[in-house]
């Protein structure tokens, strides 16, 4: 065998190859291989070879040492020029350090968040195990999926499939006041689950077992800080708690570690499933649609697929009536990917959206950041020319030099880090009351952040780098070395040219779509709703909870600045669909959706709405209560003729037996079209079926006195309920609608500003360089008589026609974009021309401010000085 | 001047005795003979590196030969500092060995 091919000698010449110098390897092969042939007729060849070996080794152990002193003084030096450029060109490091930090920053928050985000429920032990049941009801032409699932889904799926281990429901109910140790306390999230959920979870108990704490039926586990509210230090453990509402004790058997923020489940306390047997008449084992949550666990590497594949058909298996197929989603995927009926219950739910959004925008102010950079470092390529030049004659090789720049431009990255840290620290307590989280910023804790920090800043360094790095190495020493230095070449100009374009098309774009955003949210807060939500007071549903309405009503409206008091729901709350709807006249097999509200007959004059045809419900107690109200969208549905007189047929469950019911109602009246909800969603179908002592009561008082109105009302809630005085304005609970569509607004504005901000900086470096160039040439024009402004029109003109081709670039992406977002309301504005065009006014009037300057100056200067000869 | 360990004294030497002929193979082979040991190649190798580094010898491509693979050898000369430092040396040792010498001579009489 020839030693040449063998793979331990190539590997270790490799290496002995990459630490000595050239003359040195070669020489020191050449002296190896010589006395090798001497050797190898004296040892033979097996020895010989391993000599061979051990001197390339040995000789590594030598030169090593040396390599590393020369890279150290080799490094020494770049860094001391680095540091030099950035003393000495104080205005460019300023621009490019300023905007890199801020790139740099916006791209930290946005890893913090995302990191938060994308950790959610990953916690759990099991949690790539851990699935929760979705059903998903075709009827017609419309699928509605839905996160709730019958009750009796879990037991069969663990019984009939080997794939299933463990089951769980759940569901969280809001605001509860509990009442223990002499204390009534609100809690704001009241769970019930079954026992199986600290089997499934990871949840951890700091007393009581966790093996039985919920399989009695009266028992309750508190979270540590609910514990501690209530006992103190004491150990709650064997405890008696009432529940307001529910008569009923129950005994305290366990405490667990306070939820983390990252879990979409969330409760202060929990109680067994069994509860909602009594309470709500939930089946303990029921495939009827309910409003309950199904978590499964499985074995350890199923395929989702094939599996939900095998139980879509369970549910209508067991009830032929169903329309209903059941599926799984992974617990990881709850939190940003899942778009389903119900979600809304999922604690601090995300939106996949948002990653997209606040991802791209935070990398485009970076790839801002670093386009000025790389604008810069190109454009005072002949400042350095010499430098380069020099390094060439002494030796230098392309690659030294290139890694030299990148060196550089990464030393002024870590420089920028420096700052960037800083800004976060400042701005996070901002960003997080924006996104509505608790993010902390801690580098000495987290390997993850550091990592992305880091990983950041030495991508950013090596992007900007790269390009500058690639047109200095490659400099012709003979021109470098020449007095008059270099100029950039036509490509470089041009390139310069795209990248400033980029800049601006993105900065356009951002802007765009923050006007549209804003234009959309007043459009929002102007638009008719079809009633009229100022003056309306909804005190919480206790207040006529279970309770003969009539006194409590009287003694409100002898205020005379209380108007009218209205029970039931709200026109801020999310109906409920029903697609039980039969008429005379309708085709049997077509499936429609109606959505119902229960109102009663001061309905209309509370909320200041109108009839198109027919009446509402009478005011005389007692009677049209087999009456129907249906809006204008119902109306359509039933044809061209009036539907007055129509009799509806309808199933509803009774919220008392738990049975369900038929139900014959005839139509008395359309009610003129409102938005039920948000303007998010369209108008959908309602019927409006008349009903007393609805919980949700509404009161229309006097706007100018609230505050007079509101301590009333409380004096009467006092007098009547034992628990804390709640309540909600109706126009606040509008505007909460768009808090989500405001924050996009909010943090489009300010990532608009920041891209502006940055590129005006770097065009502001750019104009003082490119002016500071021709300064000769606009000496010469002055003398041979063009006027100031002639100059300055000449100047300007280089940088409009790269405006113009920006704006022309942008306004289309922008117009893309801004649809795009628009489409999530089912109203909208419909963005035209004008956003646009004021888009590119704003971008312009700021990319002028931000040259004028520097061109009227150059344009002013005089003659003499700029074409003095020294 | 700065000092010469014991092993750069020895390489100093043999590039001495050794003329236009030294080079890292030649100088290894000289001092085995001469100290009767075999002296592996890197053991030469690092004081040749420190005394180029302190100035004591130059060295240059010499040519190449058909035995080395093509190979050129790096040929090694004394500078005039390195003769200097060796003078030096043997001056300093000589005073350091004097008393030393003289015991011996007095035990042997």
């Amino acid at each position: 065998m020839d030693k040449r091919n063998n793979i331990f000698i190539l590997f270790f010449m490799k290496i002995l190859k990459l630490v000595s110098t050239e003359k040195e390897y070669e020489s020191f092969i050449g002296d190896v291989e010589e006395f090798y042939d001497e050797l190898i007729s004296e040892k033979g060849w097996y020895s010989s070879t391993t000599w061979y070996i051990i001197q390339i080794i040995k000789s590594i152990g030598v030169n090593f040492p040396v390599f590393l002193i020369w890279r150290f003084t080799m490094l020494k030096n770049y860094f001391k020029i680095a540091l030099r450029n950035i003393k000495n060109y104080k205005t460019y490091s300023f621009i490019n350090i300023s905007g890199l930090a801020v790139g740099l920053a916006s791209c930290i928050l946005v890893f913090l968040w995302l990191n938060d985000e994308m950790s959610f429920d990953k916690f759990h032990d099991n949690s790539n195990e851990l699935y929760r049941a979705i059903s998903i009801t075709t009827a017609a032409d419309q699928t509605i999926s839905s996160a709730r699932t019958p009750t009796g889904i879990g037991a069969a799926l663990v019984e009939q499939y080997p794939e299933f281990i463990n089951y769980t429901r759940y569901q969280c109910f809001e605001g509860t006041l509990i009442e223990a140790n002499e204390r009534s306390l609100l809690c704001n999230y009241l769970g019930v689950a079954d026992q199986s959920i600290f089997e499934m979870f990871t949840f951890d108990f700091i007393s009581g077992d966790s093996e039985t704490a919920l399989t009695e039926k009266y028992s309750i586990v508190l979270t540590e800080s609910l514990a501690e509210t209530f006992f103190g230090d004491e150990d709650p453990v064997g405890k008696i708690m009432n529940l307001q509402i529910r008569r009923e004790p129950f005994k305290v058997t366990g405490v667990i570690e306070d939820l983390p923020e990252n879990s979409h489940i969330h409760f202060d306390c929990i109680l067994p499933f069994s509860v909602c047997y009594d309470w709500f008449h939930a089946e303990p084992a029921g495939w009827e649609p309910s409003m309950y949550y199904t978590y499964l666990q499985t074995e350890k590497g199923i395929d989702r697929e094939s599996v939900s594949e095998k139980i879509k058909g369970i549910i209508k298996e067991n009830d032929q009536n169903s329309l209903t197929e059941l599926d799984i989603q992974s617990l990881k995927d709850i939190h940003l990917s899942s778009d389903l009926l119900g979600d809304m219950d999922n604690y601090k739910k995300g939106n996949i959206k948002f990653i997209y959004i606040y991802g791209f925008t935070a990398l485009g102010i970076l790839l801002i950041a670093c386009i000025n950079f790389m604008n810069l470092s190109t454009a005072k390529s002949s400042r350095r020319a010499k430098e380069v030049g020099l390094r060439k004659v002494v030796g230098a090789r392309k690659k030294q030099l290139l890694n030299q720049f990148l060196g550089e431009s990464v030393i002024l990255t870590l420089v920028a880090l420096v700052f960037s840290i800083t800004i976060v620290r400042l701005l996070l307590p901002a960003f997080n009351s924006l996104t509505d989280k608790n993010l902390v910023f801690d580098m000495s804790m987290n390997y993850i952040i550091i990592a992305g920090c880091l990983g950041i800043t030495l991508l950013t360094g090596l992007l900007s780098g790269v390009y500058p790095a690639f047109i200095l190495s490659t400099l012709n020493p003979v021109k470098g070395l020449r007095d008059k230095g270099l100029k950039g070449g036509r490509g470089g100009i041009l390139l310069r040219k795209a990248l400033v374009i980029t800049q601006f098309v993105l900065s356009v774009i951002l802007i765009a779509v923050t006007l549209a955003v804003y234009d959309q949210l007043d459009y929002i807060s102007n638009k008719p709703l079809g009633y009229e939500p100022e003056g309306i007071i909804i005190p919480g549903g206790y207040l006529f909870w279970n309770r003969n309405p009539e006194p409590v009503k009287n003694e409100l409206l002898s205020n005379p600045d209380i108007f009218s008091i209205s029970q039931g729901i709200p026109p801020s709350a999310e109906l409920t669909g029903n697609n039980s709807f039969s008429w005379a006249g309708k085709n049997p097999d077509e499936v429609l959706t109606f959505y119902t509200a229960y109102v009663d007959q001061y309905y209309l004059e509370t909320y200041g709405m109108d009839l198109v045809e027919g009446r509402f419900f009478s005011k005389e107690y007692g009677a049209d209560l087999s009456k129907l109200v249906v809006n204008e969208t119902a109306a359509n549905v039933f044809g061209d003729n009036s539907p007055l007189g129509k009799v509806l047929r309808y199933r509803i469950q009774d919220f008392d037996t738990g049975e369900f019911n038929i139900f014959e109602g005839e139509v008395i009246g359309v009610l003129k079209d409102y938005h039920q909800g948000s303007l998010h969603n369209e108008i959908e179908p309602t019927v409006f079926i008349h009903s007393r002592g609805h919980p949700y009561t509404s009161i229309k008082y006097n706007e100018d006195k609230t505050a007079d109105v509101l301590k009333f009302i409380e004096q009467i809630w006092g007098k009547y309920v034992d628990y804390p005085y709640t309540y909600t304005l109706l126009n606040e609970t509008i505007e909460n609608f768009y808090t989500n569509d405001r924050k996009t607004g909010k943090v489009f504005m300010s990532f608009a500003l920041l891209a502006i901000f940055i590129s005006c900086l770097g065009l502001f470096g750019l104009t003082s360089y490119t002016t500071e160039q021709r300064k000769k040439e606009i000496g010469i024009r002055k003398v041979l008589g063009t006027s100031n402004s002639g100059i300055t029109f000449l100047l300007f003109r280089e940088f409009f026609v790269g405006l113009a081709v920006s704006l022309v670039l942008a306004c289309p992406i922008a117009w893309v974009i801004m649809r795009k977002w628009l489409e999530s309301f089912a109203y909208r504005i419909d963005p035209g021309i004008v956003t646009l065009l004021t888009a590119c006014f704003l971008a312009t009037i700021t990319v002028l401010i931000s040259i004028s300057i520097q061109l009227i100056k150059a344009a002013g200067a005089n003659p003499v000085d700029t074409l003095k000869y020294e | 001047m700065i000092p010469l360990s014991r092993r750069e004294e020895q390489v100093l030497l043999a590039i001495w005795t050794l003329k236009d002929k030294a080079y890292l193979l030649s100088i290894k082979k000289h001092l085995s003979t001469v100290t009767d040991t075999d002296w592996s190649l890197s053991i030469v190798q690092k004081p040749l590196i420190q005394l180029e580094k302190k100035g004591y010898i130059t060295t240059n491509m010499g040519e190449a030969t058909p035995v080395r693979g093509g190979r050129r050898k790096k040929m090694c000369h004394i500078t005039k500092s390195g003769i200097d430092a060796l003078k030096a040396l043997r001056k300093e040792q000589d005073i350091l060995w004097e008393d030393f010498l003289n015991i011996e001579v007095r035990t042997i009489r």
